[in-house]
């Protein structure tokens, strides 16, 4: 089957992916954006419309940067999953209605982005226990999802959330953030670029206080609790080596816990695609390996945004930017003023991912909190939310004789369902690390193969259009 | 390094080594499993688990087969329902007058090679699994055809070993075999020698590795299988379903020639769906590929068209261990005493795993296997060459 | 119902959609975890063994958690799909 062909193609429509579209199409390249999503902007500035922090330079970046590629001859696919890469690059795309697409570029920029992640508690299966981000989301769209909310995980996101919550007349009973205050005070060397932020952030804790809720550090979830749905989450304190401390525990009524440990890269692609990882728990785990014009081990794939680092709106649409000029730079269409601009996007972009350094590190615990932490965890407790794999099942495979994630996933199936491990193989790391005594990221990721989202398999078995 | 010992050390924790491991043990003797990363993690996890009778070639490959599936009811008792074996019955699905004819002429050997197997018309094949398409004309069917976990008969086999004295040592690769005489002596890993007066090669595709080690060739090369999963629902199919191509390519080359592929087709326990399978060379490439998994989709759903809807929410590839007369290679081999073969499967070490462990143990326990090792021997080869 | 609306610059018409067969207004531009969320319908479906209620997660496509059949079709993701006049939305954690 001949592929659609186009000069270069970039899988990921949030803040790198349109930035980099907005550079080549104004640059006349002809390019293809897709995005699994009907709107562009990726899950942090999709509804720009309905941001709400007066700090947002990014936000309305990212809105200009969308206007202007609906002036360019860019084809957008929105609405269209990225099922699978193969050397070419060739891609493999589902829309949402008709047909596969086949397409083959002869550049790819991977800008795919981060998720957000869980670690798991009792509990955190029930419905109403929902991601900090999409109840951030919901806020954004004009949607309170409820009157009374916990907020909990660790990192500093959860703050942002809370006062995004109280902004918008929702009651934050309490903030649970397992995180210690020391970790999440901003060290004096990024308070110099990043002033903007750090003020937001004091604005955001003084609205939160103001509005009566409790702020815990050092304080986690215990368990979230309902019947059929979540009614109220028990926190408690631990100390530093991770152990809760009995008598410290506190009920809280909530209908909605917004829960978050920290964010976590969507390598999957990429590392579909070839690409050479690297981990960096600091930086959100495993990552995408780039030079520092955003190149990739494989070639003609570039890496933009949460890929490369953890580090937010600012480092995506920076890196976006960054990988488009380099890709004209390649391409013998940029000028003196591009270079210059490449040079100072690269030394920006240090900056940034000191940044995505701090803002991730209070979510990755020390190994000996991780180690009591699971240590303490029941039996029970669901890891793979898809098929119902318990801790007790990775307990008993590890003991059985099996000493890697991938072992125990074919032991126990955990990570072989519907989300195809997204949610819970980070999860299965950091257990197997924690009951092991080995280091995060002392294993690689699990392989990954098509379909990166599920298709069905009249589509697969179909022709492409 | 580490010094230590063992009576017998067995390469590789798929379902191969697992089975000698586990009928070794039923015996007294204790062996050392040793894997270089976890149990299953080859081809034994990445497989379906089908426990066929009918694709099998009338004679020898045949026999082997009914005498594996006889011990599998015993398996499903010793080993526990995790196993999720299930007496489901098979049924061999006919898309044309080839295949029809072919088939035919498969039945009627299989019989009286003592297969319970029938030829069942398109109609009957219909109410039996109500998916299957107009398509589809006739079909054979037999109730020996089976369904088992394949990672959970490896795991469980594994776990019964263990219990009998077996160890494992996961996580070590075999990079040394130590002979003098002409004869083993020791296996070595990074960490540790072991000194064994018995190495049995159970690395599956990748046994001519381990078999280089000891300076002996094995004619085996990995043949790529891509296999689809959906997404779990609830019962749709109640047996185990591959397709008569295979079998009439056994009877006329021409057809396997022709490049038209078969399929397989069956629902796990869990729900899933797994649809297999492509059957390439491609080197030790445990990827899929767009073409290899569209492939099977097409193959597969003219005949299955209300499955057309079904999520695919996985696909994966594994290593068939592909040997040039499509036998086993199992055995001692004659150019080094204590080296022992249990390998080359290709696509039926599931089925023939419980045969393969028993047969290997009660020849190193010095017993007379209850079926011959001597047509399975390595030396087959050589002889046929120099024939 | 436990979610309200928000003042919202951005809110496009009212669009008529069907919930579990109950009649419900909801805006042009929002998801269907959105409306859901709207409605107060937390529970979407049901896990594995013993069928423990279940509902959205992430919110942005990964968790696979918030699928639910919209216009007969079983398995879509309520926060990719936006909400149009006329569809059917129906959830299985009741």
């Amino acid at each position: 089957m001949a592929a659609e062909r186009f000069e270069i193609a970039i899988a990921g429509g949030g803040p790198a992916g349109i930035a980099c579209a907005a550079v080549l199409a104004q640059a006349g390249v002809p390019g293809l954006l897709i995005d699994e999503h009907p709107r562009l902007g990726g899950p942090g500035l999709r509804d720009a419309a309905g941001a709400f922090s007066p700090f947002a330079p990014a936000w309305a970046r990212t809105v200009r940067a969308i206007r202007s590629l609906k002036k360019e001859a860019l084809t957008v696919l929105p609405r269209t999953g990225l099922i699978g890469i193969e050397p070419g690059p060739r891609l493999l795309l589902a829309p949402e209605e008709g047909g596969l697409r086949e397409i083959a570029c002869r550049r790819l920029v991977i800008a795919t982005g981060a998720r957000e992640r869980f670690l798991p508690f009792p509990g955190w299966t029930l419905p109403g226990v929902i991601a900090t981000g999409a109840v951030q989301m919901l806020l954004k769209q004009g949607i309170l999802p409820a009157a009374d909310f916990v907020v909990g995980g660790a990192g500093p996101f959860l703050l942002a959330v809370a006062a995004d919550i109280v902004r918008r007349g929702g009651r934050v009973r309490a903030l649970a953030n397992e995180s210690r205050l020391a970790d999440l005070l901003p060290p004096p060397g990024l308070l110099a670029g990043q002033g903007v932020k750090i003020l937001d952030g004091l604005l955001r804790t003084l609205r939160v206080l103001v509005s009566g809720t409790r702020i815990a550090h050092g304080t986690r979830l215990l368990e979230a609790r309902g019947a059929g749905r979540l009614q109220a989450v028990v926190t408690a304190r631990v100390d530093k080596s991770g152990r809760h401390l009995p008598g410290t525990e506190r009920v809280v009524p909530a209908a909605l816990l917004a829960m978050g440990f920290g964010f976590t890269a969507n390598i999957e692609p990429a590392q579909l695609a070839g690409c050479p990882l690297f981990f960096e728990d600091t930086l959100g785990g495993w990552l995408v390996q780039t030079d520092e014009s955003l190149r990739t081990g494989v070639e003609g794939i570039y890496a933009a945004g949460e890929v490369t680092g953890v580090g937010g709106a600012e480092k995506s649409l920076l890196e976006g930017r960054l990988a488009g000029l380099a890709i004209l730079e390649e391409m013998g269409r940029l000028d003196a003023a591009g270079r210059g601009e490449i040079t100072r996007l690269q030394r920006k972009r240090k900056a940034l991912l000191s940044f995505g350094r701090w803002f991730n590190r209070p979510s990755r615990f020390a190994a000996a909190c991780r180690t009591n932490w699971f240590a303490s965890l029941p039996d029970e407790l669901t890891i793979c939310r898809c098929e119902e794999v318990r801790l007790r099942d990775i307990r008993r495979t590890l003991a059985a004789g099996c000493r890697t994630p991938a072992g125990i996933k074919k032991a126990t199936r955990c990570g072989m369902g519907v989300c195809q491990g997204n949610t819970c193989k980070g999860i299965l790391q950091e257990v197997v690390a924690a009951l092991t005594g080995g280091p995060p990221g002392g294993f690689p990721p699990p392989s990954v193969r098509a379909p990166l989202r599920p298709v069905d398999l009249g589509l697969l078995g179909g022709d492409t259009v | 390094m580490n010094e230590t010992a063992a009576d017998v050390a067995i390469v590789g924790a798929g379902v191969i080594g697992a089975a000698i491991a586990f009928y070794l043990t039923r015996r007294g003797i204790r062996p050392l499993v040793i894997e270089k990363e976890d149990p299953a993690a080859g081809s034994s996890g990445a497989c379906d688990g089908l426990v066929f009778l009918q694709s099998k070639k009338p004679g020898l490959h045949l026999e082997l087969a009914i005498e594996s599936r006889r011990r599998f009811e015993e398996l499903a008792q010793v080993l526990g329902p995790e196993i999720e074996f299930r007496p489901s019955g098979g049924l061999c699905l006919i898309e044309n007058e080839d295949e029809l004819a072919a088939l035919g002429r498969s039945i009627a050997a299989q019989r009286a090679g003592g297969l319970p197997v029938e030829l069942i018309a398109g109609e009957e094949v219909r109410r039996l699994e109500p998916l299957v398409s107009e398509r589809i004309l006739a079909a054979g069917f037999s109730p020996l055809d089976a369904q088992v976990n394949p990672y959970a008969l490896t795991f469980a086999l594994l776990r019964a070993a263990r219990a009998g004295g077996a160890r494992l040592l996961g996580g070590e690769p075999v990079v040394g075999i130590e002979t003098a005489a002409g004869r083993v002596r020791a296996v070595r890993t990074p960490r540790r020698r072991i000194a064994v007066p018995i190495v049995v090669n159970a690395a599956g595709a990748h046994a001519p590795e381990i078999g280089r080690l000891a300076g002996v060739e094995v004619p085996i090369t990995p043949r790529r299988g891509q296999l689809l999963v959906t997404a779990a629902r609830p019962p749709l199919l109640r047996h185990g379903l591959i397709s008569a191509r295979y079998i009439a390519a056994k009877f006329n080359p021409e057809l396997a020639r022709s490049g038209e592929m078969g399929f397989s087709l069956e629902q796990a326990e869990s729900g899933n769906l797994l649809i297999g399978s492509t059957r390439e060379f491609a080197g030790y490439d445990r990827r899929t590929s767009f073409e290899g998994i569209r492939a099977v989709a097409r193959r597969v759903l003219p005949v299955f068209p209300a499955l057309a809807s079904l999520p695919v929410i996985r696909t994966f590839a594994g290593l068939r261990p592909y040997t040039p007369d499509g036998l086993p290679i199992l055995g001692p081999v004659a150019s080094m005493e204590g080296f022992l073969m249990a390998a080359g499967h290709e696509g039926d070490g599931i089925a023939l795993s419980a045969i393969t462990g028993e047969m290997l143990a009660a020849h190193i326990a010095g017993d007379s296997p209850r079926f011959p090792l001597e047509p399975f021997r390595l030396e087959r080869f050589s002889t046929a060459e120099a024939a | 119902m436990s979610g309200r609306r928000l003042p919202y610059p951005a809110r496009g018409a009212p669009v008529a959609i069907r919930l579990n067969g109950r009649p419900v207004t909801a805006f042009a531009g929002e998801t269907v975890f959105a409306v859901l969320c709207h409605e107060g319908v937390f529970a979407l479906r049901r896990g594995g063994p013993g069928r423990p209620p279940r509902g959205a997660l992430c919110g942005m496509g990964v968790c696979q958690e918030c699928r639910v059949t919209i216009d007969g079709t079983p398995d879509r993701r309520a926060c990719m799909t936006l909400v149009a006049e006329g569809m059917e939305i129906e959830t299985d954690g009741r």
